[in-house]
């Protein structure tokens, strides 16, 4: 399957990472991994653009993270907190609109 | 550690290099994420060589990243930005702050009160706030020396420079007698020898009726009259100067005796000090009685002196043959005895009464006896025995270490009594109320805790400056380090494990009494008090700092790789006082802060609900028992009148 670009990404990274998050706690490598199986490897997600992601929601409150070793490895895991949880649904909504209106769109040419 | 992959995360995370602790967090979150991708590659059966070169491929560009992690991190580093600089302003208002949360200071200034009035040997034991915090709080309170005899009775309105604002008021007021003993009274006191009898014309132009203004007037020609200030009974001594004089003063004394009452309003003046300091807190309570215990009264002493006066101007008069003269004068014992009693209200004042009247019946019956009438002088000592014993024998009795009810009582105060009991108690035949006991107590422990409170600020204050003088080393040094900023669960965990669980249990431990010994007095409790100072001084604050250095330990481990071969973290020193300051400082705040509003909660109560120290004039018991004895002596005034007026009638007048 043909990765899509990036840029394309971004606008959509934050009602997916909110959607994974709610499942269960992840550290980031593990979002990407899971990203990309779930879509046969179409979105190809960077660090580039997940990490910033990641630290903007967090911003907003709507992640929290907590710093865990693994082993002796330090990692950094994220939750969704309540206040997320109650953001999830509207962005899933947003972005399933403008998936919609996309295809409306595409599809009419 | 692999270099390239440490190169790519430098770049990346360089970008929120202002903040060290958000540059050392990204740095480490995308360093395992790269290791994680090179192990999965590898486990792939990549070479770690092809496997690196493919994860910094697939990463992007550093640089990107680094922006993107700045645009999304931005407001958190100008928010801690501003902390920072916050931190550095508001460190020494913060410390302030603490300092003024943990020390109470209105009970700093009442625990100098307390060893002023009662001096208590546990109190005196327990170290003495520093002289510096002792001048600040005497600060608070209007200046330097304000515990001084003189500031206290100026406190009350009865230092000298009071006199003229008294003596305005008595002015003003001409027909009220007790603001004229408010003014003429203190006065005395304060005033030299020849400004008395300026005062004392005054005095008895005003209140004529009032004996006691003859007899100080008496008094004050008398003292310039004789040689020194002192003078035998049996006038054995040479003490007259001046002859002319001490007739002048004796004169007056009789007139004194012919006066219809002898007031020195005592209580009516006291009442006034009730309003001097409203409050219902300790410092307002011992202020008032610091005042009412320093009111002047030097009447006192005068009444003693006029007393061994009469008997040693009687001896001289019949030694001159004036036998006449030397009866009335010594006649004039018993409305002298009875008027002194009659202004008796004070214990000090029945005490003197006491032994006025027992030296009046061993000298005067001698004195009769050679004026020719030896069954007036015995019936005198017969009838006047029974009057002033009881008052004598409770004086002696009450001195006397070694009987064995007193021994019981100081034996019961030292075992569970606190600092007012012995000193309050002290005039009461009363026994001590429990209740009373358990009120003094905690009053005792409430004081204690806050000097520990005062010394405990004092060591934290310490530590905190000199992690403040070694942080400025460093700097000199170049040695500038960095603020670790803790999630906020770390913070959560110093301030519930450091801070907030260690206080409460300590608060517990002292709150349990059969844990803590405070059903004892602080004296019979000293070792386990001493205890509970020391956990307070060293365990509080050293288990703050093993909680606080395990914490930035974590964290650090967390943040900072370790370098090869080593298991902990090593936090560079600049560092470790760069973190550590702000904490101490809130650490100070907050147990002091804590332990300071129990131990006042705890102390007000106490002192809200005391119904024995600090209610009546001087001490409800104290008062009860100068009512009494001045009652008695009173009566058996009375009685002792009766019986010399109906021997005198039954016998032949000798003149």
């Amino acid at each position: 399957m043909m990765a899509v670009n990036s840029d394309l990404m971004r606008g959509v990274a934050e009602p997916v990472v909110l959607k994974l998050l709610a499942e269960r706690t992840m550290y980031g490598y593990e979002i990407i991994r899971h990203v990309n199986e779930r879509t046969n490897g179409a979105f190809a997600w960077k660090e580039g653009t997940l990490y910033p992601c990641l630290h903007r929601l967090e911003e907003q409150g709507l992640i929290e993270s907590s710093w865990q070793l693994a082993g002796s490895k330090p990692r950094k895991y994220y939750a969704i907190t309540r206040k997320g949880e109650a953001a999830m649904s509207e962005k899933v909504k947003e972005a399933k609109e403008f998936s919609r209106a996309l295809n409306l769109l595409l599809g009419a040419i | 550690m692999n270099e390239k992959i440490e190169e790519v995360v430098k770049r990346a995370s360089g970008a929120l290099r202002d903040d060290w602790t958000l540059e050392q967090e990204v740095a480490q979150e995308l360093r395992s994420h790269l290791e994680d991708k090179c192990s999965e590659l590898e486990g792939e059966g990549e070479s770690p060589g092809k496997s690196t070169e493919k994860a910094i491929g697939e990463f992007g560009d550093p640089d990107e990243i680094g922006r993107g992690l700045l645009g999304a991190n931005f407001r958190r580093m100008k928010l801690r930005g501003r902390l920072k600089v916050a931190m550095r302003i508001l460190a020494l208002p913060l410390l302030l702050a603490a300092v003024c949360a943990t020390i109470d200071f209105s009970t700093l200034r009442s625990t100098e009160l307390i060893r002023y009035l009662v001096g208590h040997r546990t109190l005196n034991s327990l170290a003495r706030p520093p002289r510096l915090l002792l001048a600040f709080a005497e600060y608070l309170d209007g200046g330097p020396g304000w515990l001084k005899e003189d500031k206290l009775r100026r406190i009350g309105g009865w230092g000298k420079e009071g006199d003229e604002g008294r003596r305005a008021l008595a002015a003003r007021n001409p027909g009220d007698p007790v603001l004229l003993a408010d003014y003429v009274l203190p006065a005395l006191g304060n005033a030299e020898a020849k400004e008395e009898p300026e005062i004392l014309d005054y005095a008895v132009e005003h209140d004529p009726g009032n004996a006691i203004y003859r007899y100080m007037r008496a008094y004050s020609l008398l003292s310039r009259s004789i040689d020194g200030k002192n003078f035998d009974a049996d006038g054995k001594k040479a003490w007259v100067r001046d002859r002319a004089g001490v007739d002048r003063a004796m004169a007056e004394f009789l007139e004194g005796t012919k006066r219809p009452r002898f007031r020195n309003y005592v209580l009516e003046r006291l009442d006034r000090t009730q309003g001097l300091f409203p409050g219902s807190g300790l410092q307002d309570r011992l202020l008032t009685k610091m005042v009412m215990f320093n009111i002047p009264l030097p009447e006192i002493n005068r009444e003693r002196m006029l007393a061994r006066a009469l008997c040693a101007y009687a001896k001289l008069l019949i030694e001159e043959g004036k036998h006449a003269e030397a009866e009335k004068v010594l006649d004039a014992w018993l409305p002298y005895s009875i008027h002194i009693a009659e202004g008796s209200n004070t214990m000090i004042a029945v005490f003197v009464d006491g032994v006025t009247l027992k030296m009046f019946s061993e000298f005067l019956p001698d004195l009769y006896a050679k004026l020719g009438k030896p069954e007036k002088g015995r019936l005198l000592r017969e009838q006047l025995e029974p009057v002033w014993k009881p008052v004598d024998e409770w004086r002696i009795g009450k001195n006397s270490k070694d009987l064995p009810q007193n021994r019981k009582v100081r034996e019961m105060l030292e075992k569970s009594g606190g600092f007012f009991a012995p000193a309050f108690y002290y005039y009461s035949d009363e026994p001590i109320p429990e209740e009373a006991l358990r009120i003094d107590r905690m009053i005792s422990y409430g004081i204690s805790d806050n000097i520990l409170l005062v010394r405990f600020c004092v060591n934290i204050t310490g530590v905190i400056a000199v992690l403040a003088l070694l942080l400025l080393g460093c700097r000199l040094a170049g040695y500038r380090g960095y603020f670790i900023w803790m999630t906020r669960r770390e913070n959560l965990r110093i301030l519930l494990t450091g801070i907030l669980l260690p206080a409460a249990l300590y608060w517990l431990w002292l709150h349990v009494d059969l844990l803590s010994g405070r059903n004892g007095s602080v004296g019979s409790n000293f070792t386990l008090f001493m205890m509970q100072a020391c956990v307070l001084f060293f365990v509080l604050p050293l288990w703050f700092l093993f909680v606080l250095r395990r914490t930035m330990r974590q964290r650090h481990r967390l943040l900072v790789p370790l370098p090869e071969g080593r298991k902990r973290a090593r936090i560079p020193f600049a560092s470790w006082l760069k973190t550590m300051i702000p904490y101490w400082i809130v650490f100070l705040l907050l147990t002091g802060g804590i332990l300071r509003v129990a131990a006042n909660a705890e102390l007000s109560w106490a002192v809200a609900n005391d119904r024995i120290f600090f209610t009546g004039y001087f001490t409800e018991p104290e008062d009860r028992l100068w009512q009494k004895f001045r009652g008695d002596l009173l009566v058996g005034l009375d009685k002792v009148k009766e019986k010399l007026a109906e021997a005198e009638a039954g016998a032949p007048s000798v003149k």
